[in-house]
């Protein structure tokens, strides 16, 4: 299988503080792979290196074969490579439709499908058409967060980056918004998943790392992580 | 009510609009009241009236103009907003009052300060249209200032470039991520704002004068209207600017202009304690966005140096008790000496310095400590100064007497201001200082038989001397000492409880609340203690200077105070002292280094450079440039403190 994201020694984090020690990792093409470990880890830092958000002092990013170390989040995002942080990144003064629309930002061919694009987003997630024209201050954190997802869908990534979907959400709207990660990785798109809820993270993807301090402890499928889960944790 | 005072206040409003539209823009988009759009728009409005005296046409001086003001505002953008990014708005805003001075110097020295007549874009007529008279070029100017308006309106609200400029101002780092080029984007917004200040100057000036300041005047005039309508919203803005047009037209037409700031103030203000973001401005809601930004380095700043200091080395020669009192001992004896070494103007230079050391300690409670943005100050040192003034020349006060009832009534004065403006925040509370400082002086003026008007009064020190004692030195010691006992009052407040309490407010209100800190109290109590210490300052200043007038203590004081606070280092003693003497120093510095013809042009902008240098080598001001260690045996850091640690 091709090769689609990988880090290589990658040393990053923010000022003096070094977050990652040289982590180094791979995401095939189509696949989900899953970021584990517990806080302060350096999960987040390793989506926010891949999309440029922070820089690495050393190691190599590569999209597809090509080096994309230390390039601009604009630039990144523009690859086909998109980030949901934590926080959902909600624009609470702009409008659903405003926010899903500046999902096209990154490629300019996604722009000319805005229709069909927000179409595909409300059949994923049906409860955001009758939003589409409220502010976004006005979701719950279930509806921000599915925004969040089809906001990042708009632009038909080939990767899709999440950092703690799950973060605050009821049981019930955990389950929905895995199930949605179900169907978009069926239909082919690369998911990079950080997850704390490791049981939902693990039961959808193929992969799995798991971080402790700034380096991988752990590494493999995800039905060999799932056996070794409270090792995983409690190391 | 008479037709032609509703024209002349419509168009006077439009001029407003015209104004604040670009000021509008850039504050929406980046959070940035950019000072220097009236100075931007003067420039523009200077190379149109040169390309004309060349014999261009006027559309070839207009595009002249316009691609100036745009070039201007790219420069402001590239060189001050840019490398400042991670500072906070206030810093950034004082900032932009760089490339203002500069550029008002600059014309001054270009073209002198005579003002010109810089014709409109159409012949001057006269139209009588049903019962309204009025010239071609004012017609124009509200035709234009609408279709501008509508463009902008619907440049951002309707296209995917306005999309995009929306979402930067909400959440930069999530806007980058989702493949807006955010610099770019921000260029965008203040190459546009450059181009409605050329346009603004193009259109404003045929109908007034094209003077070096004469714009820079007016943006600060039409704030008002910008507060009315709400900072946040351009249909507010045009709301607020003819309403507050049609507002100061009939004031003015059946009350007279010499009340005019005195109504600015008192409009803004009640209409801000019943709509606090202004008749359709709000809350701006931004995307909560990890703060790594913050964290970059720009790369123009200068490494902190750090000094160790071995503690147990001078602690045996020196006991740790005695430290403080022989540091302050040290102090008092070098300004004890100053009258002896040095002649008269250094003893008043350095008089003047303690003067506005005791005004910058109440600023920095206010803006340094608690956050709150004032540029106002300068209204509390003039009601300071008149009362210690009208008190000793009518009813021969003792000075003591007189000096402690301008404190209390400048304190009373900021107490009643408090009261009004508590709930106001950011921009807001700035700009209604600005107003406030603006009144002060139009009241003080208003009673001129008892005040001198304009002209000002005389100040008697209100005590006579034995043989042989200048009066200066007098007056500079006991400038001297308030300073100091001030400085240490305000040293241990800050560091004490209260002071814990005031940057805890700055930090997070929120956060502060719900620790169980009173807030609106605690930013009530700051504001009392700056106006009580501008109060004093103006009472001394009066002293020391002799005489009085209304523009005395103008808005560009409180600037250069609250300059001073930022420069010297938030929240901190030294950095304080450091400001205080920054803003003193330097502009001597640079009258007694420039020939004396054009000492008067260069000063300010003089000023302006040293600013912009401070704060792109020590943007946290000087008092960080240096960092003490305490370094012990054990050789382990025990302490560490930095003069402005506090200040983050």
């Amino acid at each position: 299988m091709a090769v689609c994201l990988s880090l290589q020694d990658i040393r990053s984090g923010y000022g003096q503080v070094l977050a990652l020690q040289g982590v180094d990792l791979v995401v095939d093409e189509g696949a989900c792979v899953v970021l584990l470990g517990a806080n302060g880890a350096g999960k987040s830092t390793v989506l926010r290196t891949i999309s440029g958000v922070v820089r690495p002092h050393h190691g190599a990013v590569r999209f597809r074969g090509q080096d994309i170390t230390g390039r601009k989040p604009h630039e990144i995002a523009r690859l086909g490579i998109a980030h949901i942080p934590e926080g959902r990144g909600i624009f609470p003064g702009l409008t659903v439709m405003e926010n899903l629309r500046l999902g096209t930002f990154g490629l300019a061919e996604a722009a000319r499908q805005e229709r069909p694009s927000v179409d595909r987003v409300c059949a994923l997630f049906p409860a955001l058409r009758p939003k589409l024209n409220d502010p976004g201050a006005s979701l719950s954190g279930g509806q921000q967060q599915m925004l969040a997802i089809g906001r990042g869908l708009m632009s038909h990534p080939a990767v899709l980056m999440l950092d703690e979907p799950s973060l605050g959400l009821a049981p019930v709207l955990i389950d929905q918004v895995f199930e949605a990660l179900r169907q978009i990785k069926a239909q082919g798109t690369t998911l990079l998943l950080v997850e704390q809820s490791a049981r939902h993270a693990l039961a959808l993807a193929d992969h799995g790392y798991v971080l402790n301090r700034g380096t991988v402890v752990q590494r493999g499928t995800a039905s060999e992580l799932t056996a070794n889960l409270h090792q995983a944790y409690l190391a | 009510m008479s037709v032609d005072v509703v024209v002349g206040g419509l168009l006077q409003g439009v001029y407003f609009l015209l104004m604040g539209l670009g000021v509008v823009l850039v504050y929406r988009q980046s959070g940035v009241l950019n000072f220097a759009h009236g100075a931007t728009a003067t420039l523009a409005g200077y190379i149109a009236y040169s390309l004309m005296q060349l014999g261009l046409p006027y559309p070839a001086a207009a595009i002249g103009a316009i691609a100036t003001g745009v070039i201007v505002a790219l420069l402001i953008e590239l060189l001050i907003v840019r490398p400042l990014a991670h500072q906070e708005h206030m810093i950034i805003g004082v900032a932009t009052f760089g490339p203002g001075l500069i550029i008002i110097a600059l014309i001054g020295w270009l073209w002198g300060q005579a003002p010109f007549a810089l014709r409109g874009p159409l012949p001057d007529t006269q139209l009588t249209i049903g019962a309204v008279r009025i010239g071609s070029n004012e017609l124009l100017s509200i035709i234009l200032a609408f279709v501008l308006l509508a463009l902008l309106y619907w440049l951002l609200i309707r296209t995917r470039f306005g999309l995009a400029v929306r979402a930067v101002s909400e959440g930069p780092l999530t806007a980058d991520m989702l493949g807006i080029d955010v610099p770019l984007a921000r260029s965008a917004v203040w190459a546009i704002s450059g181009a409605l200040a050329a346009v603004a100057a193009l259109l404003i000036t045929p109908h007034n004068v094209l003077g070096p300041s004469f714009l820079t005047d007016f943006m600060i005039g039409s704030f008002a209207a910008i507060v009315l309508g709400g900072m946040e919203s351009i249909v507010g803005l045009a709301v607020g600017s003819l309403l507050f047009g049609l507002i100061t037209a009939e004031f003015s037409y059946y009350v007279g202009g010499r009340l005019q700031s005195t109504l600015n103030f008192v409009l803004i203000t009640v209409l801000l304690l019943v709509l606090p973001y202004g008749i359709l401005g709000r809350r701006l809601e931004r995307v909560a966005e990890p703060r790594i930004g913050s964290l970059r380095v720009s790369r123009f700043n200068v490494k902190q140096m750090v000094v160790r200091v071995p503690v147990d080395a001078v602690e045996r020669v020196i006991p740790r008790r005695l430290w403080w009192p022989l540091t302050l001992v040290g102090i008092g004896a070098i300004l004890a000496t100053v009258p002896f070494g040095f002649g008269s103007l250094a003893v008043f230079t350095v008089a003047s310095l303690g003067v506005m050391f005791i005004a910058a300690v109440g600023q920095n409670l206010l803006s340094g400590y608690s956050g709150q943005i004032s540029v106002g100050q300068s209204g509390f040192i003039t009601a300071g100064a008149y009362t210690f003034a009208l008190l000793g020349h009518y009813w021969q006060v003792a000075p003591v007497v007189s000096v402690l009832v301008a404190v209390v009534l400048s304190a009373i004065l900021a107490v009643a201001f408090g009261m009004s403006t508590i709930r106001l925040s950011g921009v807001y509370l700035a700009l209604l200082t600005l107003a406030f400082a603006s009144a002060v002086p139009e009241v003080v003026a208003y009673p001129q038989d008892v005040t001198g008007g304009q002209l000002g009064m005389p100040v008697l020190p209100g005590f006579t001397l034995g043989p042989g004692l200048p009066m200066l030195s007098v007056i500079y010691w006991i400038i001297a000492a308030i300073a100091l006992v001030v400085g240490i009052a305000a040293h241990v407040l800050g560091r004490g409880w209260f002071g814990r309490r005031l940057l805890a407010v700055r930090d997070s209100e929120a956060g502060a609340a719900s620790i169980g800190i009173p807030v609106a109290l605690t930013k009530l109590v700051a504001l009392t203690l700056a106006g009580a210490a501008a109060g004093l300052a103006g009472a001394l200043s009066s002293i020391l200077v002799g005489f009085i007038a209304p523009d005395s203590y103008t808005v560009w004081l409180s600037v250069y105070l609250l300059v001073a606070v930022v420069i010297g280092g938030r929240a901190s003693t030294v950095g304080t002292v450091l400001g205080a003497i920054f803003i003193v120093v330097i502009p001597v510095l640079a009258s007694s280094a420039l020939a004396s013809s054009t000492a008067a042009v260069w000063s300010q902008g003089f000023f302006g450079v040293a600013v912009l240098a401070v704060l792109w080598l020590f943007p946290a001001g000087l008092a960080s440039i240096v960092r003490f260690v305490a370094v012990r045996r054990s050789s382990t850091e025990v302490t560490s403190k930095t003069f402005a640690s506090v200040a983050g």
